[in-house]
């Protein structure tokens, strides 16, 4: 019974902290340091699940080896997007109004962090929705959690409606997903597809399942959403998007493909295949024209769900470690980028100008920028060189060479505009001087983030035991 | 030829055809309150489908839940709020041959796959046995069973929840502090 002991703890904190907000008004920095301690205790815990043998729980919910490494990277993001929000309650930042509601925004957090664990949990299609969802509706509030703020009110309507469309289309494949099979649990699905692969009825259902959750992992035809809403949302919430919504698609999308459709894998890999290919060059186009910095973000993270999507043209242990390798060095890359935005978004928006002059302001600061963007650009010894390598591995295994050249030549598209980022924090001249204000706190969680991203990637631990774990 | 075809095939085909013309209405029309009443004969179409499927309680549940109550919530929600069903709707469609290409594009696909599917034309429907009663329904959906779905069930109940928590911080008004 030891292995469902953290999911449960993690259902019981958007509980707590709405109990907090009931019955301890007073205690403002309480419930924050409440909320910090709490998620990282349960990190600790989640690391103590034993991996081996796929559980199971109530009949139905499953935890398996993929599963409790995606569940750590969940509660890593949402530890860090809450980290990261504490100083966008405290005062007005990137010249929008402050946020209020930290209780509700952590539970909201915390409910689409279990949304993420109920997708890599499930057994069957509907739970497995249910997974999507629970993950999915907060991120709506979410985005338009600054009422005053009309741009986020903005991104909001666009997010939901689109998203809203996105699921419909998500169900209706599940529909004849089930129609087909007769069944809605995965062994059964699985065995249906065996005995029966030519069915028309499964390529509707595959066509229209890719397409509802290419939305949500912004692939190329449906990603039009995810640069205004990134740069209309508040910066933490940028970054949970960035992070733990697109993980928990990947999960979903990696769940659904190794899982009951594993039989018609061989079929789906040229869909994904193009997906992947048209994603990494319309993000990577998209990218080099940007000047604001969150705009930005958007265009870099969808290029990665096309380096992520790769993964899933390997075979089922070698491609799943290759996606929760990569989403371990992203979180870090990613929200690292995001931390050092938001210590220069006190008085000033979010734009490549802001960064001006910023390794005079300080150089702990630029470095740590440099180290975070050549990470997320793939450049050796950094992290995310290391898990490029994975992934690239794991689609050469099934000999895709042409699409992996493809994506390393998209690689120097996207050194070039990582660069353009750099050269306005080292070497554009500010117009005006705006002082710099870093709280010793955030100094010591870049400082973790920045030794995690230059020493996770050659320091064997974390890729070699999560190797033995998978293979 | 035509004695041939059983007679909830021609209801079917009625059905559907109003569905789909009802529907067209409910996304074209004008007026948001008249949307809704076109809305509320779309799904009573659904619930004659499902009777037509054999399954009762998803006919009945379909009529209690989306005309009772979704349908007739909107419908007052429009009301209530002021001028709300007074001014004309417009909905431009900027690229309209782009759009119409593309819907007929994919019904085309639909069509080729759905006709081309053996098990559609050939199969009969039919009452299936696990849900012949209410309470064969209700021990399912409360089972522990591998094709239970309490998992499912108590989900639901934990999304409902969370909803209602951001949907009321989203929409409250301000307190002092705040401003």
């Amino acid at each position: 019974m030891i292995a469902i002991i953290p999911d449960i703890l993690l259902l019981l904190f958007p509980f707590l902290m709405l109990a907090f907000k009931l019955f301890l008004t007073q205690a403002q920095t309480a419930h924050k340091n409440f909320a910090f301690a709490y998620l990282f205790i349960l990190l600790i815990c989640q690391n103590f699940v034993l991996i081996g043998d796929t559980q199971v729980y109530f009949s139905n919910w499953q935890i398996d080896t993929f599963g409790i490494f995606m569940r750590e990277i969940f509660t890593l993001s949402a530890l860090l997007a809450l980290l990261l929000s504490e100083n966008y309650f405290k005062h007005s930042m990137s010249e929008k109004p402050k946020l209020f509601h930290f209780s509700e925004f952590a539970a909201s957090i915390g409910f689409a962090t279990f949304g993420g664990v109920v997708v890599v949990s499930a057994n069957d299609l509907l739970t497995l929705f249910l997974g999507l969802e629970l993950a999915t509706i907060p991120m709506y509030a979410l985005v338009a959690w600054n009422k005053r703020d009309s741009e986020g009110t903005e991104a909001a309507i666009k997010y939901i409606l689109m998203g809203s469309v996105a699921t419909a289309f998500e169900l209706f494949g599940f529909s004849y997903l089930y129609g087909f099979a007769g069944h809605l649990t995965f062994p059964e699905i699985a065995q249906a597809l065996q005995t029966n692969q030519a069915s028309p009825l499964i390529w509707i259902s595959v066509l229209f399942i890719i397409s509802g959750i290419g939305f949500k992992m912004t692939l190329f035809p449906f990603h039009l959403w995810a640069p205004d809403v990134y740069e209309g949302a508040p910066t933490p919430v940028t970054a949970i998007l960035s992070v733990t919504s697109k993980s928990i698609a990947i999960a979903f999308l990696t769940v659904l493909v190794f899982g009951p459709l594993n039989a018609i894998h061989q079929e789906i890999v040229p869909f994904l295949a193009l997906l992947a290919g048209i994603t990494l060059l319309a993000g990577n186009l998209g990218a080099l024209s940007q000047s604001k910095l969150r705009r930005f973000m958007a265009f870099s993270s969808i290029s990665q769900a096309g380096y992520i999507l790769i993964a899933l043209l390997g075979n089922s242990p070698e491609g799943k470690y290759a996606i929760i390798y990569y989403l371990f060095l992203y979180t870090f890359s990613n929200y690292l980028a995001f931390f050092i935005f938001s210590t220069i978004s006190k008085d000033q928006s979010e734009t490549f100008i802001s960064l001006n002059g910023l390794s005079e302001k300080s150089k702990f600061l630029a470095i740590a920028l440099l180290i975070a963007l050549m990470s997320l650009a793939g450049i050796p010894p950094l992290a995310g060189f290391f898990g490029k390598l994975q992934i690239f591995t794991a689609a050469a295994e099934n000999k895709h060479y042409f699409l992996i050249l493809f994506a390393v030549l998209n690689n120097v598209l996207a050194l070039y505009y990582y660069i353009q980022v750099l050269k306005s924090a080292w070497i554009d001249k500010p117009a005006k001087e705006i002082a710099l204000s870093v709280s010793t706190k955030q100094k010591t969680i870049i400082l973790i983030l920045t030794l995690s991203v230059l020493l996770l990637g050659f320091l064997p631990f974390l890729s070699n035991n999560l190797s033995i774990a998978l293979l | 030829m035509i004695l041939n075809i059983p007679f909830s095939d021609i209801v079917f085909y009625f059905v559907a055809v109003f569905m789909v013309l009802l529907s067209i209405a409910a996304v074209s029309s004008k007026n948001v309150l008249r949307s809704a009443i076109f809305l509320i004969a779309s799904f009573l179409g659904t619930a004659i489908l499902y009777l037509l499927l054999k399954a009762e309680f998803m006919a009945m549940a379909q009529i209690m839940l989306y005309v009772g109550g979704v349908v007739v919530f909107i419908i007052f929600a429009i009301l209530l709020t002021s001028h709300l069903g007074e001014n004309k709707l417009s909905t431009p469609i900027s690229q309209k041959f782009l759009a119409v290409f593309l819907a007929l594009t994919l019904l085309g696909v639909m069509a080729k796959f759905l006709f081309n599917t053996k098990e559609l034309s050939e199969s009969i429907t039919q009452k299936s046995p696990e849900a012949s009663s209410l309470i064969a329904y209700g021990e399912r959906l409360l089972s522990y069973a591998p094709n239970g779905f309490v998992l499912p069930f108590e989900i639901i109940s934990i999304l409902l929840f969370m909803t209602l928590v951001v949907a009321i911080t989203i929409a409250k008004k301000d307190n002092k502090e705040e401003k």
